[in-house]
């Protein structure tokens, strides 16, 4: 089910109105939760559910094994079982036809012909985000960060929140969890901070990044097309594009958590303000950054095993890290773009015994992430190469515009949500809290007028880019 | 709780009081506006419709291939970027009926043998669903409606707000010229991407396509009888591209037309044998100068076979 949909629209209202009534008993609102979560990610495949109850349950079974231990050894055997586990669903689901095709593509270079080994396999949808979010679970019990649940309900909750069950955030169990067991209460300052949410992440969503789809989808969809100017301006649009689209989902997926009661941590922090790639990845997608630096970077030894050895663990994380948002080698190059640009601020800030570039950080920052986002939106590796070719040869020639009503309202919708980015920025209060530092009065008016613009504005909907990883 | 519901109500309420202010004032804005593809052209069509001969409906090929005024001078060309079949018969079905008019529409086999086609085009015609019963009944008998246009009336100018409110500041052209042929004057940008789309090799896959969509025949014999109980004269005609492909398709269509009466004309192959890029602007659309070629062959044709009258 999409946020973006009438099917949410009617779903969401009878869960909240229920959920509710049922106040005075945590643990009905929790089978309520249950039943809702299986119900709106059902509404897609309800058949890769079991997936999710197979991944939750090997987790319930590992985390209290875990904790029930006696030796080091026992501990370990139901990690791995744990990350077997779980890895084996994604290798099976999302890189299997990769590594085989890759394999095949190997093999023929050496001269030796293989049939092809890619197997017919749907990519279930969340499939990368509950995975990462069972995993963290179970390896901070191993770490004794935090004690297993063992209820049940409660666990089969965490994994399956509908909020964030297709596309994160990717909350932790040491975050999530105690929540889930606790009695919520409803607080009006938590629902003013929730619909305001709601509303901004539908606004930069299904307005802003769907009507700059339209011209990234049409000049990316033909690269071979189209000059140097159309697809760089194509490639700047893009950035836009997934920067609303994912932190619009992320905003509506808090909100909505808010609604019932729920705190999620913040998944963007106006990214595109950063001074340099670090900061960059404190902003950006920060459920996913902070797991790959807790549970991949710090693992590899994190910064304390030597200079060589960080830029290395900056490099595999960075790599893994592309990889986790596809199978192919454009995610691949994306991340090792962002690991070898980590790589040169860690030694130039050490180097120099500065923090960050200032002004002209966000210049370099923006630029890397640009350069990036060619070889994350280009459908394959020969296409990206075009596209590089093709900006790096500074052949700007007049660009193609297409339809110029959705042109105009694509740059003027993103002139607002840019605006209102700056306006939050500088107010020092994140987005997640704004919507109860607001008059009753003035908060409805801004909700209605939104409604609106949207009315007015949106585009047809495509599906959320993250859907997809 | 309370203060949450008082809330929601305010914001309800509110939404609902903005919206309908907004709705009037783009309903008073866009009855003036008579330029512009957003809302001008529909207009200008509707307040003509009741008096000229001639009108042509289809496609942007239709809207860039036919110079209707070479055809007839009462005439008006309402041919759309982006719209098909759907939004083609609910025009046809608003003309006056019992006057005697020709009525041209553009096809292309292509689109028309395509299993998915669900009449979306009709969402053309959106501005108009809380104004024109006909409009609203032919967009919710292919649920292409939205179920919150019942609440939200503003959703009738989705997407096209911007454009209505440039066009009332600051009208594109001179309406009361313009009788809808928009020929296409091709820059020399444009003409490199052709060339550049000439070296890629396309592949159709024919085999996948043998039959017309149930919903486009169902259209086609709509119009069919709409336009014989109602004095019009109808043409269906395929304007010329560059490499007509899935020629099976084309026998096809004009077999199952000539079953059901209705004369179809296939000018696809027009330009064939003449290789001459300054004729087009893509592989499926005319320059100005073909334009202007493939008009003066349309009239001739027609004329030769009494099926319009020579100009006046």
């Amino acid at each position: 089910m999409l946020f973006n949909s009438i099917d949410f629209l009617i779903f969401f209202p009878v869960v909240f109105a229920i959920y509710w009534m049922l106040k005075n008993s945590v643990s009905k609102q929790n089978i309520l939760l249950l039943i809702s979560s299986y119900v709106f990610y059902g509404w897609w495949d309800w058949r890769f559910l079991s997936l999710i109850v197979y991944s939750s349950f090997i987790d319930y079974i590992a985390g209290l094994k875990i904790e029930n231990s006696t030796t080091k050894k026992q501990r370990k055997r139901w990690l791995l079982l744990s990350l077997v586990s779980n890895l084996g669903l994604l290798a099976i689901f999302k890189y299997y036809n990769f590594f085989a095709d890759s394999f095949s593509q190997a093999m023929s270079t050496l001269g030796w012909q293989v049939d092809d080994l890619t197997l017919n396999i749907i990519l279930p949808v969340g499939i990368s985000f509950y995975t990462f979010q069972t995993l963290s679970y179970t390896i901070d019990i191993y770490r004794k960060n935090i004690k297993p649940t063992q209820n049940l309900v409660v666990f089969f909750t965490y994994v399956s929140l509908f909020p964030q069950l297709v596309a994160g955030p990717i909350e932790r169990a040491s975050n999530l969890i105690p929540q889930i067991k606790n009695k919520r209460v409803f607080k009006s300052s938590q629902f003013k901070d929730g619909i305001f949410q709601i509303i901004v992440g539908l606004f930069r969503k299904i307005v802003i990044a769907d009507n700059l789809a339209i011209y990234v989808d049409t000049v990316y969809g033909s690269p071979e097309l189209h000059n140097g100017s159309s697809l760089l301006l194509a490639t700047v649009f893009y950035a836009f594009q997934i920067y609303y689209d994912f932190s619009g989902y992320s905003d509506i997926a808090i909100g909505t958590a808010k609604l019932l009661g729920f705190n999620f941590n913040q998944n963007f922090n106006f990214p595109y303000f950063s001074k340099s790639i670090t900061e960059f990845w404190r902003r950006w997608h920060i459920s996913l950054s902070s797991w790959l630096k807790d549970y991949l970077y710090i693992s590899l030894g994190g910064n304390r095993k030597g200079i060589k050895i960080t830029y290395r663990n900056l490099l595999i994380t960075m790599l893994i890290g592309g990889l986790w948002h596809g199978s192919s080698w454009n995610f691949v190059i994306w991340g090792a773009i962002h690991g070898v640009a980590l790589a040169i601020e860690k030694y130039t800030f050490s180097k120099l015994k500065i923090k960050n570039f200032n002004v002209l950080g966000t210049l370099w920052t923006f630029l890397v992430v640009l350069l990036s986002w060619v070889f994350f939106r280009a459908q394959d590796l020969s296409s990206a190469t075009l596209i590089m070719k093709r900006i790096f040869s500074f052949d700007y020639t007049m660009p193609f515009i297409g339809n110029i009503n959705t042109v105009t309202i694509a740059l003027l919708m993103l002139a607002l949500g840019l605006s209102f980015d700056v306006f939050i920025f500088r107010r020092k209060v994140a987005l997640e809290y704004y919507g109860s530092t607001i008059k009753t009065s003035s908060l409805a008016v801004f909700v209605s007028i939104v409604i609106i613009l949207l009315a007015l504005f949106y585009s047809t909907s495509n599906n959320f880019i993250y859907f997809q990883f | 709780m309370k203060s949450t519901l008082k809330l929601v109500l305010i914001i309800l309420l509110l939404t609902y009081g903005i919206d309908k202010v907004v709705y009037l004032v783009l309903n008073k804005i866009s009855d003036n506006v008579m330029t512009g593809q957003s809302i001008g052209k529909l207009n200008q069509f509707l307040s003509q419709k009741d008096s000229i001969n001639l009108i042509a409906f289809g496609t942007s090929r239709s809207n860039h291939h036919i110079d209707v005024k070479k055809l007839n001078i009462s005439s008006y060309n309402m041919g759309m970027d982006g719209s098909s079949i759907a939004y083609a018969a609910t025009l046809i079905k608003l003309l006056p009926k019992g006057k005697d008019q020709t009525v041209i529409l553009n096809i292309d086999p292509n689109k028309l043998f395509i299993d998915d086609y669900d009449g979306s085009d009709i969402k053309g015609l959106i501005t108009k669903y809380n104004r024109n019963r006909t409009v609203k009944e032919d967009i919710k008998d292919i649920n292409q409606d939205n179920v919150l246009q019942y609440f939200l009336w503003s959703l009738d100018y989705n997407g096209k707000a911007l454009g209505i409110v440039k066009n009332y500041i600051s009208p594109k052209y001179d309406y009361e010229s313009y009788y809808g042929f928009d020929p296409l004057e091709v820059s020399e940008t444009q003409a490199e991407q052709f060339k550049n789309t000439l070296q890629i090799e396309s592949t159709y896959d024919c085999d996948k396509k043998k039959n017309i969509n149930p919903l486009v025949w169902k259209y086609i014999n709509v119009i069919k009888v709409f336009c014989e109980e109602n004095n019009k004269t109808l043409i269906m005609l395929t304007t010329p591209t560059y490499e007509p492909v899935c020629k099976v398709q084309y026998v096809k269509l004009a077999e199952k037309l000539k079953s059901i009466e209705v004369t179809y004309k296939d000018y696809s192959g027009f330009f064939t044998q003449n290789k001459d890029l300054t004729y087009w602007k893509d592989k499926t659309h005319l320059s100005s100068k073909g334009a202007t070629v493939f008009t003066e062959f349309l009239k001739q044709d027609l004329q030769k076979n009494n099926l319009i009258k020579p100009n006046n």
